[in-house]
């Protein structure tokens, strides 16, 4: 990998700058409470923010790359709304969905099989087809006790 | 935590809480400074390099883009308003 060096002049030091991919075009998303931020490392200003979204009201819980679109991102949080954005298209989210009252702690998507998605309650987990991140076709009551679910995870596929 | 899809690169979230920052201002400002560090595995000793966050936040997760053909992407949420 090709590695150059640049200054971005914060608190007055030199920061070593490298290509961390094929392209050294790197962009951050930074996801506040209710801002999202889209960040452009080639911006050569104090700040690197080139985007600001705005969707979730109140603390997000998780995030995750789509598996079969890379421009597209979803989260969950305290609020229980699953957003969904396109990159392409920062200025609305694709898709925004409330579905329970009580808050969503985790949002997964498989990388293999079938697409799916799946969303972590505090008692349940909801599955949903994301042909089009359309309505969930599945719930299950998977907890019953009084403990509370944080997080979720998947096995590997066998094959 | 997480790592870029060449895995050659690591992505931390670093952050100092508000109520704990004068408590750590004998510290060096590398190791008091809110953001994301990418560190390169090819060089891990090697100084990394720093993506500053302004404000009071405190990161809550970050996820590289798993996509090669969008390596360029990372993800971190906070759970604080800038």
């Amino acid at each position: 990998m090709e590695s150059t060096s640049c200054s971005c002049g914060i608190h007055n030091f030199d920061i070593k700058r490298e290509t961390v991919s094929v392209s050294d075009f790197v962009q951050i998303l930074a996801y506040v409470a209710n801002a999202r931020l889209i960040w452009n490392l080639c911006l050569t200003g104090k700040s690197a923010i080139q985007h600001a979204l705005h969707s979730h009201y109140r603390a997000i819980t998780d995030i995750n790359w789509h598996t079969q679109d890379p421009d597209v991102v979803v989260s969950t949080g305290i609020d229980s709304w699953l957003w969904a954005w396109d990159l392409r298209t920062p200025q609305k989210p694709i898709m925004g969905q409330y579905t329970s009252t009580v808050t969503s702690y985790s949002c997964l998507m498989p990388l293999f099989a079938r697409p799916l998605l799946f969303q972590w309650y505090v008692y349940s987990l909801l599955l949903r087809f994301d042909d089009a991140l359309s309505h969930p076709c599945n719930q299950l009551a998977v907890h019953r006790s009084s403990g509370i679910a944080r997080t979720a995870t998947y096995l590997p596929h066998p094959t | 935590m997480s790592i870029s899809p060449s895995y050659r690169d690591l992505v931390l979230a670093a952050c100092v809480h508000p109520l704990i920052y004068p408590l750590c201002l004998d510290f060096p400002p590398m190791q008091r400074r809110n953001g994301l560090f990418i560190i390169d595995l090819n060089a891990p000793s090697d100084v990394p390099r720093f993506l500053p966050q302004g404000g009071t936040w405190n990161v809550a997760d970050v996820q590289w883009n798993p996509h090669p053909a969008r390596a360029e992407y990372i993800i971190s949420t906070s759970s604080e308003k800038l």
